[in-house]
């Protein structure tokens, strides 16, 4: 209380050359002082200091950056977690099912941001997410790039609107379909009604958008947005979880050549790594469980993927898909995966950086370093151990999660 | 309240009057009355010719010959529901078809239905029919009165219902992307009332929900410069700078005894705000009891008086484009007038003189106590 007054009584002082300073804009202004500094995408800084202003990071240093700022003083600091495969939709609100490729659509339209699943994946650490359609369309449309916390409008929480084309294959997408007998008395009276329909929706997608770059009589505004993907600039993320859909989706990517392939909810990636090395696809694994059989299909999820992945030079991004279990949670992901054999620094770049860096939101979010916004998690331990906790956590510089209170 | 009670049992006592015709001038005394905006008038006078309101107010002098009828009661405008399904006994919504622009619900309904008395005997003198939202876009709302069933205002709005209710899981669209995607596409090239809409010559009514239903209506009014009202967001309260600024005004489904704390103190906030509110009724699905309950209990989580009044009469004319003709007791307006047993707020009143344009269709004097 006393802090915000003084913060307020700063503020003021300082409002007349801060013209279009938000309410509150003191509150973003922190000295982090920690015993480590894990940045993410370097070397981590022993007893360093983080200076965050105006909800960006100012300074990352050994020696105190100075600036008379408010001091937190912790064991250690990463930065904020980030999660490409959370659920956080309206169910079937936020997929079109009338048609297999509604490709156009953008799944933000059909978010609810005041859901309380969003502030439970922040409060756990989790400070930027990837939201896809689900799968129940063969190309579900635009996923989108969110903050998980602040005012719930798109304008504020979008990191990028465009983050990924969503597409899925296996058993979900061509579940609902079913063959017309008679006379057809739904939409869902169509194929794909098995995997090979869902492969063959998929390549005809790309096969008509190649076939539109010679014929421009042949352009849709489907077509336009399969280009985005086949010329690279944005990333297909690709929901596959059993070999066989995995393969399904290198085969897609070995004859159109997708510069930028995401396979999510891999779980069996671990199966084939060579098949997967050659398409130069980055990997989502879903959250690792104690049962081994999850996810999609009841593909086979072994503890040990993200290292066996990690050692043959896979870019992996571990997810949490927004569970319940506490165990399962993104911050719990790189402990267990660790367990199993991962390197913590590759853990570490596996809920942050190599997320970021997969979408293309790595100028903004992913490591602690100058400029990027300060998404920051503070830990009571060192990060993911079991025996350590989250105590705080900034989201642009606001302390959501006070260490001061928490501890 | 034992004084009004003796009174009005001497009134009720009396024999009744020959009654005026509405086309003649005849005057309404009544002891209190709300006619539009401010506190109320007591002892007021209000001075009726061809069933409009000619002159209203204390001390207005009631011209010689010109026929008096005084009450015990306290007058209001008469009520309006922002929102009802009365008169119409089914196929109110086609599932066939997400969008309907062209569909008049003036076109759909009995105006001779007995949902319609049973609203004049609750006060209520004009409905707003809408179409339930179930559809992308649902049709034309219209104003109508409750005795005989008179259009006021045939096409009031265009109703849009950006709701999880429209999306149906066997019809396009199944998805808020698509169905914000289909209406983008029309509205680029509008016909009809959508181009009206578009125009500003017809306003929106936004059906929604919860309040990503809210923030998608408004950015979508906001996008395509639409105007009118958001219909059925309980929490607009909580989101009051943001419609305040979207210029959208709100109308909230009835309230009843066990509503959400948090539901009430939304329309509170609302009115701090000064975004001009209404009441959906949803009749024939709820009591016409529930419009009147409705402002009550708002009035008893903190809401003004006058307010809670004006949801009912005023605020809720203004929304459904009528101000020029209803909702308040004002010079030109349309006679319609309801005489209550006591404060219209107050659970234990009741309508006993229901007035429209200026011929009483509705008189249901309280009854004299029973003697043993």
């Amino acid at each position: 209380m006393e802090k915000s007054t003084m913060n307020e009584a700063l503020l003021g002082v300082l409002a007349f050359g801060l013209l279009c300073a938000p309410a509150g804009a003191a509150d973003t202004n922190w000295l982090i002082k920690a015993k480590r500094v894990y940045t993410a995408d370097r070397e981590p800084i022993e007893d360093g200091w983080v200076q965050v202003g105006d909800g960006r990071i100012r300074a990352v240093s050994a020696v105190s950056p100075g600036g008379g700022f408010e001091t937190l003083e912790v064991d250690a600091v990463t930065p904020g977690l980030i999660d490409l495969s959370v659920r956080i939709d309206l169910g079937f609100d936020s997929v079109e099912q009338s048609t297999e490729t509604p490709a156009r659509l953008e799944v933000e339209n059909a978010l609810d941001l005041w859901d309380p699943r969003f502030e439970r994946e922040l409060r756990s650490g989790v400070t930027s997410v990837l939201v896809s359609p689900p799968d129940r369309a063969v190309i579900g449309g635009w996923s989108v790039a969110l903050k998980t916390g602040g005012p719930p409008t798109l304008e504020r929480r979008r990191i990028a609107g465009r983050a990924a084309l969503r597409a899925a294959i296996g058993d979900e997408p061509s579940d609902g379909n079913r063959p017309a007998f008679f006379q057809p008395d739904s939409f869902y009276n169509r194929r794909p009604t098995t995997r090979m329909g869902v492969e063959w929706v998929l390549r005809k997608a790309f096969h008509d958008a190649l076939a539109a770059r010679s014929d421009a009589a042949r352009a849709t505004s489907e077509t336009q947005v399969y280009e985005e993907v086949l010329s690279g600039k944005a990333p297909l993320i690709v929901s596959a979880s059993t070999t066989q859909d995995i393969r399904t989706a290198c085969f897609l990517q070995r004859e159109f050549k997708l510069p930028r392939l995401i396979l999510d909810a891999a779980a069996e990636a671990w199966k084939d790594p060579p098949m997967v090395v050659a398409s130069g696809a980055s990997v989502v694994l879903p959250p690792l469980t104690f049962g081994g059989r999850g996810g999609n299909d009841f593909a086979f999820h072994s503890w040990n993927s993200a290292a066996l992945l990690h050692e043959r030079g896979l870019t992996i991004a571990l997810s949490g898909h927004n569970a319940l279990e506490r165990g399962e949670r993104l911050a719990a992901q790189p402990g267990l995966a660790m367990h199993a054999g991962l390197p913590f620094d590759a853990a570490l770049a596996a809920v942050t950086i190599n997320p970021a860096r997969m979408i293309g939101i790595d100028g903004r979010v992913g490591s602690i370093a100058v400029g990027k916004d300060a998404d920051l998690v503070l830990w009571d331990g060192k990060p993911f151990e079991p025996s350590s906790r989250i105590v705080g956590v900034l989201l642009e510089g606001e302390l959501v999660l006070d260490p001061r209170t928490a501890k | 309240m034992l004084l009004t009670a003796l009174l009005s049992t001497v009134l009720a006592a009396a024999p009744a009057p020959a009654h005026p015709i509405a086309t003649d001038a005849f005057a309404i005394r009544a002891r209190k009355a709300y006619i539009g905006a401010g506190p109320a008038i007591e002892d007021c006078v209000v001075l009726l010719d061809g069933g409009r309101v000619r002159e209203v107010g204390r001390g207005v002098r009631v011209p010689d010959g010109t026929p008096l009828v005084e009450y015990d009661g306290v007058l209001t405008a008469g009520l309006i529901a922002c929102g009802s399904y009365d008169g119409i006994a089914s196929g109110t919504t086609d599932p066939t078809r997400a969008y309907l622009p062209e569909a008049r619900i003036a076109d759909a309904f009995a105006p001779a239905h007995p949902d319609f008395g049973r609203l004049l005997e609750a006060g209520i003198t004009s409905v707003l029919l809408v179409p339930r939202p179930e559809n992308v876009i649902g049709g034309v709302t219209a104003l109508v009165k409750t005795s005989g069933g008179t259009i006021v205002k045939r096409d009031a709005q265009l109703a849009v219902a950006l709701s999880t209710n429209a999306l149906l899981f066997n019809r396009e669209p199944t998805s808020y992307s698509q169905a914000l995607m289909q209406l983008d596409e029309m509205l680029a090239r509008p016909k009809g009332t959508l181009a009206r809409a578009k125009a500003g010559e017809l306003p929106v009514l936004l059906q929604v929900g919860p309040e990503h239903e809210i923030s998608r209506a408004i950015g979508f009014a906001r996008k395509h410069g639409l105007k009118g009202t958001l219909f059925g967001a309980e929490l607009a309260g909580e989101m009051a700078a943001e419609i305040r600024e979207s210029g959208l005004a709100v109308v909230f489904h009835p309230l009843w005894f066990g509503s959400d704390r948090r539901a009430l103190r939304s329309v509170v906030a609302l009115s701090e705000a000064g975004v001009p509110f209404a009441f959906a009724l949803h009749a024939p699905d709820r009591s016409p009891e529930a419009l009147r309950i409705s402002a009550a209990l708002c009035v008893r989580a903190g809401l003004p008086l006058e307010a809670g009044l004006q949801a009912l009469t005023a605020n809720a004319a203004r929304i459904a484009g009528v101000a020029d003709k209803l909702g308040r007791v004002e010079r030109g307006l349309s006679a319609d007038l309801v005489v209550w047993s006591g404060d219209p707020l107050d659970l234990s009143s009741r309508p006993t003189h229901v007035y429209v344009d200026g011929v009483l269709a509705h008189a249901a004097p309280i009854p004299a106590p029973v003697k043993d």
